[in-house]
């Protein structure tokens, strides 16, 4: 059996220490932030990127680059728009490695990933699904920040990466367009968004 | 570009976010967002969001707070290691590349002695072809190449100059690597 001299585990102690010195918040605070972020976190990420799974990889890396970030204040909703900004950022990053040709497969993949619930539910979700998938990239990012999680204009330019300015002119082009898709879907606006 | 815009937007987007806009208090906002562009596209877009997240909620896979945390402290960990370890690897590039210039500006000094000891092998070769076999060979390519170190001591010179610099690289390195 190999021997652990008081060196090595003089070694490990220290390295964990770093390794906790690193983070900005401790391991409590964390678990607190964490059950308030995830979940809106994940329906962000997985509605951007269009598949569960990768949403589940990139919600991972995304607090691991939080915890190690150097944040300039400790107000919740800052902390919170910064790690959106940083999922925001991951997804961009793995789209502009996969090609377009997987992109589309993936997001039909995920159309067809809808799953238990009523026949009528699935099809409305698969709609919307589909609806979404023809909006941009980042016409999805401000729609879900500005209707979903109730960000305003200068929220969204910090998490998205834009001109506060032009917040303004892209949400409504982006609400217009999509708006414009849900009346053109082939069985009608759903029932429940009537 | 002129955008068709109603002040009372924020307003609605707040009703549906409360749940208020589906009761008696929203009565009113919804007979007014019936005839305004905005306020309608706003309603149609926000109920069609909702949704959507709502079907999210029902798919949600998320790890414990607790594995993201230790993940979160591995990964610092392997960054933390991989910044003690840069200066290592800093030097072990610096050796590779002086090493590497050492030996080819040896070569261009010593070129002509290259040259011959070239010339010599040659001459080892041919006699390995006539005698035949591995064992005559050998004899005889030791015997040369005692031979020429007898002739020449800069043979002798070189050669241990070459393996003195390459220990003393190896040594550096391996403090190094050590520390």
């Amino acid at each position: 059996m190999r021997e652990i001299t008081l060196t090595e585990l003089e070694c490990s102690n220290v390295t964990a220490g770093v390794a906790e010195e690193a983070f900005h918040m401790d391991e409590q605070t964390f678990r607190v932030f964490y059950e308030k972020t995830s979940r809106p976190l994940w329906s962000y990420l997985s509605r951007l990127s269009g598949d569960s799974a990768l949403a589940e990889d990139l919600v991972q890396e995304a607090y691991c680059r939080f915890l190690r970030a150097n944040l300039k204040s400790d107000d919740e909703a800052y902390q919170k728009n910064y790690l959106f900004r940083i999922g925001t950022n991951l997804t961009r990053d793995h789209w502009r490695r996969q090609p377009r040709e997987e992109r589309l497969k993936a997001g039909a993949t995920e159309e067809m990933r809808a799953d238990d619930r009523t026949a009528e539910r699935i099809q409305q979700s698969s709609d919307l699904g589909r609806v979404l998938n023809r909006l941009k990239p980042r016409e999805r990012e401000i729609l879900w920040l500005a209707y979903v999680e109730g960000s305003s204009h200068k929220e969204i330019a910090e998490v998205a990466g834009l001109k506060a300015g032009s917040v303004r002119l892209l949400l409504f082009r982006a609400r217009h367009k999509m708006a414009r898709l849900l009346r053109e879907m082939p069985e009608g606006v759903p029932n429940i968004v009537k | 570009m002129k955008i068709p815009q109603c002040d009372r937007e924020q307003q609605v987007l707040d009703a549906l976010r409360s749940g208020r806009w589906s009761g008696p208090w929203g009565e009113e906002l919804r007979r007014h967002a019936a005839g305004c562009t905005a306020c309608s596209e706003v309603v149609l877009v926000a109920e069609a969001l909702r949704l959507e997240e709502g079907q999210a909620q029902t798919e949600m896979r998320l790890p414990s707070a607790g594995l993201v945390w230790w993940k979160a402290q591995l990964a610092a960990r392997r960054a933390a290691e991989e910044y003690a370890a840069q200066p290592i690897a800093w030097v072990e590039r610096m050796v590779r590349v002086f090493g590497g210039l050492a030996l080819l500006g040896l070569g261009f000094w010593q070129w002509p002695r290259v040259l011959g000891w070239l010339g010599g092998s040659k001459s080892v070769l041919r006699i390995a072809e006539s005698s035949g076999g591995i064992a005559d060979w050998a004899r005889e390519f030791f015997r040369s190449f005692a031979e020429g170190f007898g002739r020449s001591p800069g043979y002798l010179l070189l050669s241990s100059g070459v393996i003195f610099l390459a220990l003393v690289a190896s040594a550096a390195y391996a403090v190094w690597r050590e520390e």
